[in-house]
């Protein structure tokens, strides 16, 4: 035998998964917000050195960026290499960068890099910092 | 007054709820975007420092009052220590063999052939060696 249930007592169970759900999708919000950090299209495409033991760092800026072909681009936009070195040695609207990262493409000649940041810290006193990945 | 006032009010707003759905959406597009647009690789920083010392005594040929390794780096993980060459598979107990010896300053000194990478990893290497002083110098 069913038992009869009452209409009334029926009707009252309505579930509500909205605000549960929107509790999650902040909560992942919150995570990519922390743990991501906004990237140029071309910084994404090239392939840093590699290292093991290093601590992780965040993806600092100012960020120059040295490709495989050796193209350099500062903060997503092309530089040249001459109007980067005026960059570096800073001027009245542009005050000269205390700190700059490089990231070179992995398969870069070690000396190209080198050279360049010779000639960055010739031009200012600038804090050069190498960027790598962490395996 | 006031009390018929506020039934007036009350009685009006009494349908609106929270609407939640404009809500849900914007939150979404935010995820969205950033589940895109960030980057979520660890990153490692290596300071070559600069800066510090005035731009005229930094140069090429600047090198400090005295070198006690000398770590060349070419294509291929071919690694020399004061010319005599070391698998890269070596270099770590190598280098923890010269530390304990009490020497504390190493340069590194790519060749032409050498990839940034290669430099980098004997570089790593040396940082965790323990040396006090590594330095990377171009060796033309």
């Amino acid at each position: 035998m069913e038992e009869i249930v009452p209409y009334r007592r029926r009707q009252r169970i309505e579930l509500n998964f909205s605000l549960a759900s929107v509790n999650i999708v902040f909560l992942l919000l919150l995570f990519f917000l922390v743990a991501g950090a906004l990237v140029q299209p071309n910084e994404a495409e090239v392939r840093a050195p590699e290292t093991r033991t290093l601590p992780p760092d965040r993806l600092p800026r100012p960020l120059l960026v040295i490709d495989a072909a050796g193209e350099l681009s500062l903060d997503g936009g092309p530089i040249a290499r001459e109007a980067l070195l005026k960059r570096v040695a800073g001027s009245e609207d542009n005050p000269a960068f205390t700190i700059l990262n490089i990231m070179p493409d992995r398969n870069l000649n070690a000396g190209l890099v080198l050279g360049l940041i010779e000639e960055i810290r010739a031009n200012g006193d600038t804090f050069v910092r190498v960027v790598t990945v962490k395996d | 007054m006031t009390i018929a006032a506020d039934r007036v009010t009350s009685t009006r707003r009494r349908r609106v709820g929270l609407v939640m759905t404009p809500l849900v959406d914007v939150i979404f597009l935010l995820l969205i975007f950033f589940m895109l647009s960030s980057q979520l690789s660890p990153i490692s920083l290596i300071p070559l420092g600069g800066g510090v010392r005035p731009a005229a005594t930094v140069s090429q040929n600047a090198t400090p009052a005295r070198i006690d390794l000398f770590v060349s780096v070419a294509a291929d993980n071919r690694i020399r220590i004061n010319g005599l060459p070391v698998s890269l598979e070596a270099l770590p107990a190598t280098l923890a063999d010269f530390r304990r010896s009490g020497i504390r300053s190493l340069v590194i000194a790519p060749t032409r052939t050498a990839s940034i990478q290669d430099v980098v990893t004997v570089f790593e290497l040396a940082r965790t060696g323990g040396f006090d002083s590594v330095a990377i110098r171009r060796s033309w």
